[in-house]
């Protein structure tokens, strides 16, 4: 049976496209929340762990990205209640909200793709749908079941860079190099034991992270009453000091028929999840810049100075670390270890998802139900930055704390229709209304001029207060639906879906979506036996579906509307228009065609699905410039742009052996996937969207796919003069030094002569250079599971990949910047040293270059394919001889070894190309800056049942 | 039996009943922390906020608190960019003007923006009452001062063709309008019109900061100047003269005048002003900085101006002052003192009663050349205490009268309408770029272009010639 949407339908006669991931899947993984552990599970679902920090949301896709303004995050509903998603921090700890479900406690994962599957789901529809069903007990003796793990994690991959020695040597030469500097100079200061320091600074920003897990179970009933009642506790430490995640959570669910005709049951699930960090990862969406992210000091401080001095005190010179051995050029980034020690950012959320159900079967083909759900979620966040050093040392100490706080509560009414007339006319018909309405509310205080350094509580002694984190909203959607199957001796299969949505947002506030799909179960044709095709096919069948679904995902709640907003002239307070809204705005519609067909072969041992789709999206909101003279404070969303997403699934399950004491199942998928934007609004000729509004790599634009890299193109480094070259607009070669000795130019043509672009500009910019280079959305994706049992052992090989596309590793200009920034030892043999030197990467070394490598603008050299394979999981399980526990009194227990990440295989440079620095933006992914990467787990685990 | 299936189908009953409830009234919400338009816009309370948005509006840096009166005086003769410079407004210095030029961009949408504002005011449906008049003649008045720029910058003066393309006249709030230029002609006379309304509905005088009666008559006799009618213009000006109360500043308080960043309720000079204060103000970006040597002090005193003044004006004595910049013998500008950090920031004059004497003595011309000395004489006499006054008759008379005008609205951004309603060619002194040193009426860079952003927007939009 697989979740369909306010009902279940049996797989075999689903019509539209639907698939099913078991809960086993994400169950005992070192993970904070479900989606991160269902990369590679099923064809169309496209997973992207960002970071390396815990609990910050992964990147979700189902069949490539649907918007380019709003979210292409799929609606998650959650037991009937659609759940919260994205990040609900304040603070440098993430806060996804679905790791609230505790992945032990998830029945099924079931992810409707296309039109049909959709529909029903109408104008939230559009990014796909998935159906998280918790377990449920079973009727029977009570079953307890206990499954823990300790888990150990640690960073892998990270760039090798230079130490103490290697670093002052380069340095000074390179200062050599530019008599303009010819002040600077770079030291080795003297440690505490009187030794040169050499400061390897991954030591205090990465360390390995110990976690552990526990879960108990208990579940059974009677025929009438079954219920299901689980309690975890995780915690969890990440690869980044201080970035811990721990969690508390109970979930009940109880089911009970009163009688013949009622039926009443319910949920409540209840957790508290703290999430943890000192100060900012820099990795996080809008902090790839941020001084304190301590992905990037790691990289950038010089190994040459200490975060102690010789007494034990934090080295520090006001804000920023100290650098007394370095003269003539500033340090102006922190001290990571103060930061560590002293500052917090940190949130707690409380979060409760409950519902209650009616259901009253009047007649045996009538069945009425009423559900009413709630999900609230509350959010503490407590930031402190101390007044010694970092981010609070110009507030002499800050402190915000904010609390939000979001509900959701939906009724849905449904009354389903089952009959069947003359045996074979099978109908279902289901009839619905449903509401649903979130509110959010916000607020907060932030506090700086701490009056004693001793404090560190937003309650304690300050000097200035200040309002902070002022939120307020909401939204309400009000809807009909409908769905109608039919079959004919579960031979044609056919099926339509209608909702109706009207939505508070929206200037147009109602609309239709619909899909329809069909399937033909050809093995059940008699030609087909006739024609002897089935001793090749056990089942063979086609099925194709149409519709319109919409999507509204994170457009803000009051869209439509013209707003004033309140100011200050001459002390007296003022109200000025400050946006447009439009009246008219709707949904973005997308338009979904899906074909495929399935078939098994070989006494089913091998099935296969294989579909086909193409998502046509139209009305996508963008804000539109109008005519400066009807005099708009802000640009007016409209339903203006388009685009396309197509592609090809393929999904192969086989059960390759299968006997007493061996067996192996596989499964292999693979999607294809192509987006492309079609157009964008008149006199928009393109979007630009910043990483943490600093450095702007990725442009949409009309023809390309979203979020396509713009980068500067190069032509490697001259081997006469080191210097760096570039191609401008045109292709013609620039040659760029950063000194430019008298009568010579910063950017020359190849005679030396100045350079002048057709333009007129001297120099080259992304401005009027950059083309558009790399697509970063993979272009194949999919994974590889096998599942081997030999007697009581289990072991799990579980492959992932994303193929064909393109990530720009803006880390790597840092880590060949030629200010006083740490450098990767490549650049000891990589860089342009002396005449001659032919196919260098890196320029010659001037001391205060940052244009050269990439630092001042993006650059080809930094674009690297991100094609990787990983091997996302690798376990081996043994499963103790009942004839052992029988004596015990235990029914089951298996202990395991499990590895994470374990190894990849990629030509990428940086630590893992699976990376994301602006986290699920639609419209700049496939950017690497600055961002801590992915962790490497190993678990050692048992589970035991009673 | 029949109990029983009477009973589910009660229960069913019920159950549809709850399908159709809901709550409408969830559907139709504002926000709640800002206001919608109806709301914003309701009482006599609400228009007098939405006017203090209006007139923040006019504060914009690309509008009257910096671009437009420096354009007024770079643009042409009076005041030039410094080799040693922050990088603002070279574009006016050199002439090289591009259509997507940043300020007269910034300048068009500044002015369409307040325009807005004010029309939000003027349809506003709240009953009428003293006060709403007053604030809705504000309004009018904010909304002439707008297009009274624009024209002038963006279109050929009213002297040589109303007939010609002015700007689009937008008198209401509407999304997707698209409006094509009106003429002129049409542009003046919806300022007249403006100024009119204002004129009429207005009955308070609060400060120099807002708009007044005779402000806006003021502004409406500089108008009928810049539209040759003269009989209009004498008219109005005498108006204020003899009705406003207002007084023009003198040479014993010349100086405590000009050193002051306050806007004024002792009817002392100013009619008009755009208020920038201690906490409402443009930063580095105000007025003052630009031509202060304490700010940026980019813009200098051309040779040609400085000449002009005796020394013993008390205009020379107080705006100027000599030294050198960037390597070259600089005239400074003093006539804003008060830069960013000061107790209050300088204000930008946009009316004052030395101008209104020097417009009822050109409006005089050519048939009362007595009272043009007169009122000519009248603002002479307060500024410099050794010149014996005016003598001069006919061309001379009329010359002398826009000398006057170039030295006493020096720095506060009116040369360059002069130049356009008279149609005289730009020929500037030495200090300016070489390639820059005249502009002939001729030229097409004697109108800003109609900024890029609009040309790509408004389909019914034409560019002016050149660009």
């Amino acid at each position: 049976m697989v979740v369909v949407g306010y009902g279940v339908q049996k797989k075999k006669e689903v019509t539209g496209n639907l698939a099913v991931i078991k809960g086993a899947v994400v169950a005992d993984k070192p993970i904070q929340s479900f989606e991160a552990g269902i990369a590679g599970r099923a064809p169309g679902v496209q997973i992207t762990v960002p970071n390396g920090v815990l609990n910050s949301p992964p990147v979700f896709r189902i069949r490539g990205t649907n918007s380019i303004s709003l979210s292409s995050y799929p609606l998650i509903v959650i037991d009937g209640v659609p759940s919260f998603t994205n990040d609900y921090s304040s603070t440098n700890a993430a806060a996804n909200p679905l790791a609230s479900i505790n992945p032990n406690d998830i029945e099924s994962i079931d992810v409707a793709k296309d039109a049909a599957a959709t529909a029903i789901y109408g104008s939230r529809a559009a990014n796909g749908v998935v159906f998280i069903t918790t377990k449920k007990g079973k009727a029977g003796k009570a079953k307890v079941t206990y499954d823990g793990w300790v888990g150990f994690s640690n960073p892998y991959r990270l760039p090798s860079m230079m130490n103490a020695q290697q670093y002052t040597n380069f340095k000074n030469a390179a200062v050599a190099n530019n008599p303009t500097q010819s002040a600077v100079q770079f030291n080795i200061a003297t440690g505490a034991n009187g030794a040169p320091v050499n400061t390897n600074w991954y030591d205090y920003v990465y360390r390995q992270g110990i976690s552990q897990n526990h879960n108990v179970s208990v579940s059974g009933g009677s025929d009438n009453t079954t219920y299901y009642f689980s309690a975890g506790y995780t915690a969890q430490q990440g690869i980044i000091r201080k970035n811990n995640f721990d969690r508390l959570n109970v979930l009940f669910n109880v089911d009970s028929r009163v009688n013949k005709v009622m039926t009443v049951g319910g949920k409540i699930s209840y957790s508290n999840e703290k999430n943890l960090a000192a100060t900012s990862s820099g990795s996080l969406s809008g902090e790839a810049f941020n001084t304190a992210g301590l992905g990037r000091l790691a990289l950038v401080l010089p190994p040459s100075i200490s975060p102690y001095n010789p007494d034990g005190s934090y080295n520090i010179n006001g804000a920023s670390i100290g650098y007394a051995n370095i003269v003539g050029t500033s340090v102006p980034y922190y001290n990571p270890v103060p930061q560590l020690d002293l500052n917090r950012s940190n949130n707690e959320v409380n979060h409760i998802q409950s519902n209650a159900y009616l259901q009253l079967k009047p007649l045996n083909w009538i069945t009425l139900r009423s559900t009413y759900g709630i999900d609230y979620l509350n959010i503490d966040n407590d930031l402190f930055w101390s007044p010694v050093t970092g981010d609070g040392y110009s507030y002499n100490g800050y402190a915000s704390a904010i609390f939000g706080k979001y509900k959701t509560w939906v009724w849905t009414n449904t009354a389903q229709f089952d009959y069947t007339f003359a045996k074979k006319h099978n109908v279902s018909l289901l009839v619905g209304s449903e509401q649903t309405r979130r509110t959010s509310l916000a607020y907060g205080i932030n506090r700086q001029g701490l009056s004693d350094p001793n404090y560190n509580l937003i309650q304690a002694g300050w000097i200035n207060n200040n309002a902070t984190g002022m939120g307020y909203g909401e939204n309400y959607l009000l809807s009909k639906f409908s769905r109608l199957n039919y079959d004919y001796n579960k031979k044609y299969f056919i099926s339509g879906n209608l909702r109706q949505d009207e939505y508070s947002a929206l200037g147009v506030k109602k609309g239709t979506f619909w899909g329809v799909s069909g399937r033909w179960d050809i093995s059940k044709e008699n030609f087909w036996s006739s024609a002897k095709l089935d001793h090749i096919f056990n089942s063979f069948s086609i099925r194709g579906s149409y519709g319109k679904v919409g999507n509204i995902a994170g457009i803000g709640d009051y869209t439509p509307y013209s707003t004033f907003a309140s100011g200050l002239y001459g002390g007296a307070s003022t109200l000025t228009f400050n946006t447009v809204g439009n009246p008219a705005l709707q949904w973005e519609t997308s338009k979904k065609t899906d074909v495929g067909f399935s078939f098994s072969v070989l006494r089913e041992r091998l099935s296969a699905e294989v579909a086909y789709y193409r998502n046509n999206i139209d009305g996508l909101i963008l804000n539109v410039a109008q005519a400066p003279s009807a005099g708009l404070p802000s640009n007016p969303p409209q339903n203006i742009g388009s685009m396309y997403n197509k592609g090809v699934e393929i999904d192969l399950n086989a059960r390759i052996i299968e006997t007493k004491n061996f067996s192996w199942n596989s499964n292999f998928n693979i999607s294809f996937n192509t987006n492309q934007v079609t157009a964008l609004a008149p006199g928009l000729t393109n979007i630009q969207t910043s990483t943490s509004s600093l450095e702007t790599v990725n442009r949409t634009a009309p023809g390309y796919a979203v979020g396509y890299l713009w980068v500067v193109r190069t032509a490697g480094v001259d081997p006469e003069t080191g210097r760096r070259i570039f191609l401008n607009a045109q292709g013609n070669k620039v040659y760029y030094q950063y000194y430019a000795p008298s009568g010579q130019f910063n950017y020359s043509n190849a005679d030396g002569t100045k350079y002048i672009g057709p333009t007129g500009a001297t120099s080259i910019s992304q401005a009027n250079d950059a083309v558009m280079y790399g697509n970063v959305q993979p272009k194949q994706y999919g994974g590889w599971n096998n599942d081997f049992r030999y007697k009581n052992f289990d072991l799990n090989v579980m492959l992932t990949y994303q193929l064909g596309f393109y990530v720009y590793y803006g880390t790597n200009a840092g880590l060949h910047d030629q200010r006083f920034w740490n450098n990767a030892t490549d650049m000891l043999t990589q860089a342009w040293q002396n005449k001659g030197d032919a196919n260098k990467l890196y320029a010659k070394p001037v001391f205060g270059d940052n244009v050269s490598n990439g630092s001042a603008m993006p650059l080809d050299i930094n674009v690297f394919k991100g094609n990787f394979v990983k091997l996302r999981n690798l376990s081996v399980g043994y499963n103790i001889p009942q004839s052992v526990l029988s004596r015990a009194k235990i029914s089951r227990l298996r202990v395991y070894v499990s590895g994470q990440n374990l190894a990849i295989i990629t030509k990428y440079p940086g630590p893992d190309p699976e990376v994301s620095s602006n986290g699920n933006s639609a419209t700049a992914q496939g950017v690497d800056r600055n961002t801590a990467g992915n962790a490497r787990t190993i678990t050692v685990g048992l589970n035991v049942g009673f | 039996m029949k109990q029983n299936i009477f009973n589910r189908l009660l229960i069913l009953l019920v159950l549809i009943g709850l399908l159709g409830s809901c709550k409408k009234d969830f559907l139709n919400r504002n926000p709640y922390t800002s206001l919608p338009p109806n709301l914003a816009l309701g009482t006599e309370a609400d228009l007098l906020v939405a006017l203090r948005g209006a007139y923040a509006g006019l504060r914009n840096t690309d509008l009257f608190g910096r671009t437009v009166p420096v354009a007024g005086d770079l643009y042409p003769d009076n005041v030039y960019v410094s080799v040693k410079n922050s990088g603002r407004y070279i574009q006016f210095n050199t002439y090289n003007m591009v259509v997507s030029d940043g300020n007269v961009t910034g300048f068009w949408n500044a002015a369409y923006n307040t325009i807005l504002r004010a029309n939000n005011i003027i349809n506003a449906n709240v009953a009428s009452s003293a006060n709403v008049n007053q604030y809705k003649g504000e309004a009018y008045a904010i909304r002439a001062l707008c297009y009274f720029y624009l024209v002038r910058y963006f279109a050929k003066p009213y002297t040589d063709d109303p007939t010609s393309p002015g700007v689009p006249i937008i008198l209401s709030y509407d999304v997707t309008q698209q409006a094509s230029r009106s003429s002129v002609g049409d542009v003046y006379n919806q300022i007249i019109s403006d100024l009119t309304n204002a004129y009429n509905n207005m009955t308070k005088f609060t400060s120099s900061g807002q708009f007044s009666k005779y402000a806006a008559r003021a502004l409406q006799a500089k108008v009928y100047l810049y539209m040759a009618n003269n009989a209009n213009a004498k008219t109005a000006a005498l108006d204020v003269i003899n009705n406003s109360g207002f007084t023009v500043v003198n040479t014993s308080n010349f100086v405590s005048y000009w050193g002051s960043g306050a806007v004024r309720t002792d009817k002392l000079e100013t009619l008009f002003e755009v208020s920038s204060d201690a906490i409402n103000n443009n930063g580095y970006d105000g007025l003052a900085n630009i031509y202060n040597q304490l700010g940026y002090g980019d813009l200098l005193c051309s040779d040609a101006l400085t000449a002009l003044y005796s020394t013993t004006d008390v205009r020379y004595t107080t705006w100027l002052s000599f030294g050198t910049r960037g390597g070259l013998p600089a005239t400074f500008i003093n006539k804003y003192k008060n830069v960013f950090g000061s107790a209050d920031p300088d204000d930008t004059k946009i009316m004052r009663m030395s101008d209104v004497y020097l417009i009822a003595a050109e409006a005089s011309l050519p048939s009362d050349e007595t009272s043009a000395r007169t009122y000519l004489n009248y603002v002479v006499s307060r500024r410099d205490p050794a010149f014996p006054g005016y003598t001069s008759t006919g061309v001379q008379l009329f010359n002398d009268i826009i000398t006057e005008r170039r030295k006493e609205l020096a720095f506060e951004g009116d040369r360059y309408g002069d130049l356009s309603r008279l149609k005289l060619d730009i020929n500037r002194s030495n200090n300016y770029p070489g390639i820059a040193l005249t502009l002939p009426y001729s030229s097409f860079k004697r109108l800003f272009p109609i900024p890029q952003q609009e040309l790509d927007a408004n389909k019914n939009m034409v560019g002016n010639p050149g660009y």
